[in-house]
């Protein structure tokens, strides 16, 4: 008995490799997996010798039971696993703490060690809490391949029409090369303008009526030139929330929709790195906890596209890089976020000196937020600081460079009580646009966009929800905007109103109303393109309104059906056919209504299901004046927009899918038949696309690697972006390209 | 290689005007009957005041004379000065980078001048006083239509042969939108030996870039 006792105590220490081998194998046959080692390590060349006896004359008495101790860690992340269960032959002894650390008290004598939780495939190991010496165990539970762990998260069902996306519908959406922000392209309500450039046009407005916030700061640029990757390291989100419109009063500034990203906190246990590897690009991101508490984590980009290009064409040159940096820490009752994060791309499309066609733009934001628990609520504080930088040619004739710089601060307090939420807020943005042209060649006029201007923009706003009757709850918001910009101020009052009506406990109503107001823009952003034209167009405006049915009433589906009208006053470009655009003259834009009505429908699979995904459909009319008493489709008007995205898990394998299908948006032919011209509008061929990605994870005792390879537009199919007109309609020529994306890429993570 | 590039007699003078171009430079001589020849370096440019191109490098009363500061075989950059005192300070009768084909004089004796940068359709419009050099913003984007006592017709901020029209009163350069974008003609009853008197009917064309209700011909009346 003590003999055996003995042996046990040799044989806990099992060999690394073979468990690995056992974990994987049991990842995908559905049994149990998982390793158990020592701390600290088995001694080499110990595993499977022969035990050491000890003379059974000297061995004290077995007690009846002995302490069993170690930890529970995730395979692969090393992530300590709290709550999870431990029985020893089937009898429940305890389980793990916070930290994943366990002491439990076993039956002496050859027993079966089970520990489970929630995510993960149970581990069953074979102990003997008496013999001697008793090591501290640490346990690594795999992650379960059928349907992987998800942190629940109470999260009041929100009034305003968001959809949230997280996790690998973040960097596992097919079609979106891993870049989180693309994944809004397959949301309803979402046009792409002309694929693949990822600029979108959300309900019939322009793209630049748009606005990407992160963290509550207005990002600039989303994504680098030449396809190139999203600015921001996709590891680097938490989340991403999209409203088409409606969106609540802490945002503003936009008169369409809002996305809302939020970065990670970095992990503060230990160190982490990811390093991912693809085909057009190598990213990092480390995070470690720093002394003292708290926790910092950076990341960055670098692509190689840029060479790939250059060696295709030596007169072309593309340069970009991208940062981003977040530091957590507590300072007495302060939680302090430092978040800094900055882009920079060159094109140069002619010969390296060809100054004057140069295009240069970067942006760096730095910001510090501090959170304070103040009187039963939460006061949270910001002030954001940055810097533009663009450089363009104009007319292929000189260079006009802009840089701005500024700042933005933030404070909201909240206050959440039984009955109602309540937030009171105030954000601002105070900038210096100084433009440089070579050339002063228009005369003095009201049109600032060429000279040096200061923006002051100031916001105040109020939100209450309201739980005061069952079933219903009722989200008013006002938000008062001031715009100040080259001495010239404009003020707009924004009252909104969203509520939500629980029928059934599975079936609920959503309304939304509100007005939203904007400062001039192009119908493009262009990074430091800000803040103009208010003294020759005044604001840009909005009234929305939305009637939304939600359900859960089908098994392990969320569907839900918007209605929706928005009521638009645009700046657009005056001509929407210019042959050589002149963004400094002052007619370059001018004042356009335009209506927007549809219907969306999006019935989603989350991802706690091995098959996961969503499809979504936008039925839209998208109308706009354009001058003359003349209205017509507006310019990204497409009437039906589909997608079916969709994951399904083998074992630790993903196999994903993404379907797009939409209908041309207008273009604008012309007839100079009868003395001057006469245009009128046509439609570009319809589209779609197949996106094919498969990812395949691979669980070390102390890593991850994942392995991933995906195919945008599979098919190959033509996507027409323009038409050319010939003089007669038999020569009108179609612009269009046919490309495949291909991305290979593997990701470690420590 | 000297040669004779622009010659002529100043209106209502005794006076013979010569360019004597001597690349890169050039000499004017002017040579009154029995006196001696003055010269000096410029280079004279024929500036019409008229749409028929066909002008001079003199004003039409001979007041005026025009010249180019640019360097021989540079795109000109058009200078007005007093033919009494050709050596008097000149200016340039457009901004820097322009370029501008002909003019009008004004009846209060300045000369409204369009400038533009690639389209002659675009084109700023300026009164510039030639005897101070003072010029002043009167329109944008644009050509004139007709050049009154007082006040000028004019299509403004045109795209595509379409533009708003508008009346600008010359003494205050307030402009008056009679119509919005898409103007494509207009047609003044001339009132008296005003061209575009207040008061006076204009028949314009409207046709909007895409099929409209409000395409057709339409009245309205100079302010």
């Amino acid at each position: 008995m003590i003999a055996a006792g003995a042996l046990l105590a040799a044989t806990l220490v099992i060999d690394a490799g073979s468990v690995d081998a056992a974990a994987a194998a049991t990842a995908d046959g559905g049994q149990a997996g998982g390793s158990v080692a020592p701390d600290g390590g088995a001694p080499d060349g110990l595993a499977g010798d022969a035990p050491l006896a000890q003379p059974a004359a000297t061995a004290p008495p077995a007690p009846a039971t002995g302490r069993v101790a170690g930890r529970v860690l995730a395979k692969g992340t090393r992530a300590p696993i709290p709550g999870a269960a431990l029985t020893a032959d089937a009898t429940e002894v305890g389980d793990t703490d916070a930290r994943g650390a366990f002491a439990v008290d076993v039956p002496c004598g050859h027993r079966r060690l089970t520990v489970q939780a929630p995510g993960f495939e149970p581990l069953t190991t074979e102990v003997d809490a008496c013999a001697a010496p008793p090591e501290p165990l640490t346990l690594r539970l795999a992650p379960t391949a059928s349907g992987r762990a998800y942190e629940t998260v109470v999260r009041a069902k929100p009034t305003h029409p968001e959809v949230r996306l997280a996790d690998e519908e973040l960097t596992q959406t097919p079609g979106t090369l891993g870049d989180p922000f693309r994944a809004i392209e397959s949301l309803p309500g979402v046009a792409t303008v002309a694929w693949p450039a990822p600029v979108y046009a959300v309900r019939g407005s322009n793209p630049g009526n748009t606005g990407f916030f992160l963290d509550g700061i207005r990002v600039p640029a989303l994504f680098h030139f030449a396809l190139g990757p999203s600015v921001i390291h996709p590891y680097f989100f938490e989340g991403l929330e999209f409203y088409p419109g409606g969106y609540p009063a802490t945002y503003g500034r936009y008169v369409a929709g809002i996305v809302a990203a939020e970065t990670r906190a970095p992990a503060s246990d230990r160190p982490h790195a990811s390093v991912d590897v693809r085909l057009f690009d190598a990213g990092a991101i480390v995070s470690a906890p720093l002394p003292g508490g708290g926790a910092v984590a950076v990341a960055g980009r670098y692509s190689y596209t840029a060479e790939l290009i250059s060696l295709l064409n030596q007169d072309v040159r593309l340069d970009y890089w991208d940062y981003q940096l977040r530091v957590d820490r507590r300072v007495g009752p302060f939680q302090l976020t430092l978040l800094a994060f900055g882009s920079n791309d060159v094109l140069v499309p002619g010969h390296q000196s060809d100054v004057v066609r140069e295009i240069d733009l970067g942006f760096h934001r730095v910001s510090l937020r501090a959170i304070l628990p103040l009187a039963g609520g939460r006061l949270q504080g910001s002030v954001a600081v940055g810097s533009d930088h663009t450089r363009a040619p104009i007319l292929d004739l000189y260079p006009i460079t802009i840089d701005a710089v500024s700042a933005a601060p933030r404070l909201a307090y909240t206050r959440w009580t039984q009955l109602a939420d309540v937030t009171v807020g105030f954000d601002g943005e105070f900038a210096r646009y100084a433009p440089v042209l070579i050339g002063d060649l228009h005369p003095p006029s009201d049109w600032d966009l060429g000279q040096q201007r200061d923006a002051v923009l100031l916001a105040g706003y109020a939100s209450a929800t309201l739980r005061a009757i069952p079933r219903l709850v009722l989200t008013p918001e006002l938000r008062f905007d001031s715009y100040e910009v080259a001495g010239t101020t404009a003020r707009d009052l924004g009252p909104r109103l969203s509520a939500r009506v629980a029928v059934r406990d599975d079936l609920a109503l959503k309304l939304t109303g509100g007005r939203f107001s904007q400062l001039p823009s192009l119908p493009l952003q262009i990074p430091g393109v800000d803040a103009f034209g208010l003294r020759l167009l005044g604001l840009q405006t909005s009234w929305q309104a939305s009637v939304g049915v939600e359900t859960t009433r089908f098994a392990a589906l969320e569907l839900a059906v918007t209605g929706y009208v928005q009521r638009y006053v645009l700046t657009d470009l005056r001509n929407p056919r210019p042959i050589q655009p002149d963004p400094l003259a002052d007619d370059f834009l001018v004042r356009r209504d335009a209506v927007s009505y549809g219907l969306e429908l999006l019935a989603r699979r989350p991802l706690t299901q091995r098959l996961y995904g969503w499809i979504s459909y936008t039925l839209s009319d998208n109308l706009k004046s354009y001058g003359g008493g003349a209205v017509g489709p507006s310019d990204w008007d497409q009437r039906h927009i589909f997608n079916v995205v969709a994951a399904y898990r083998w074992g630790r394998t993903t196999f994903g899918a993404r379907f797009h299908y939409n209908t041309g948006r207008p273009y604008i032919s012309y007839d100079t038949s009868y003395g001057i011209q006469s245009e009128y509008f046509n439609r570009l061929p319809a589209f779609y696309q197949l996106d094919l990605r498969v990812d395949r994870r691979i669980v070390y005792d102390r890593f991850l690697l994942d392995v991933y390879a995906e195919l945008v537009n599979a098919t190959l199919n033509r996507e027409v972006y323009a038409v050319d007109q010939g003089p007669v309609s038999a020569y009108n020529q179609q612009q269009s390209f046919r490309v495949v994306l291909p991305s290979i890429g593997v990701r470690g993570e420590f | 290689m000297i040669s004779y590039a622009n010659q002529g007699w100043r209106p209502g003078h005794d006076e013979l005007w010569f360019e004597i171009s001597q690349y890169p430079q050039a000499i004017v001589a002017i040579k009154t009957p029995g006196g001696s020849a003055v010269e000096f370096q410029a280079t004279a440019w024929t500036y019409s005041d008229d749409r028929t191109q066909t002008g001079w490098f003199f004003s039409r009363d001979g007041a005026y004379w025009f010249s180019s500061r640019a360097p021989v075989g540079d795109p000109a950059i058009i200078q007005v000065g007093s033919a009494d005192d050709p050596m008097a300070p000149r200016y340039d009768v457009a901004p820097a980078g322009t370029s501008t084909d002909f003019y009008w004089r004004l009846a209060d004796g300045r000369i409204l001048v369009p400038a533009y940068l690639k389209d002659p359709d675009r084109s700023d419009l300026y009164a510039l006083d030639p005897r101070t050099g003072e010029s002043r913003p009167l329109g944008e984007e644009g050509f004139v239509m007709a050049v009154g006592q007082t006040r000028v017709l004019a299509s403004q901020h045109v795209n595509d042969s379409r533009g708003d029209l508008t009346a600008i009163e010359l003494g205050t350069a307030r402009a008056t939108v009679l119509a919005q974008e898409f103007t494509t003609s207009a047609v003044v009853e001339p009132v008296g030996g005003d061209v575009v008197a207040p008061g006076a009917h204009i028949a314009y064309q409207f046709q909007a870039r895409f099929e409209s209700p409000w395409d057709g011909i339409w009245l309205a009346t100079v302010p």
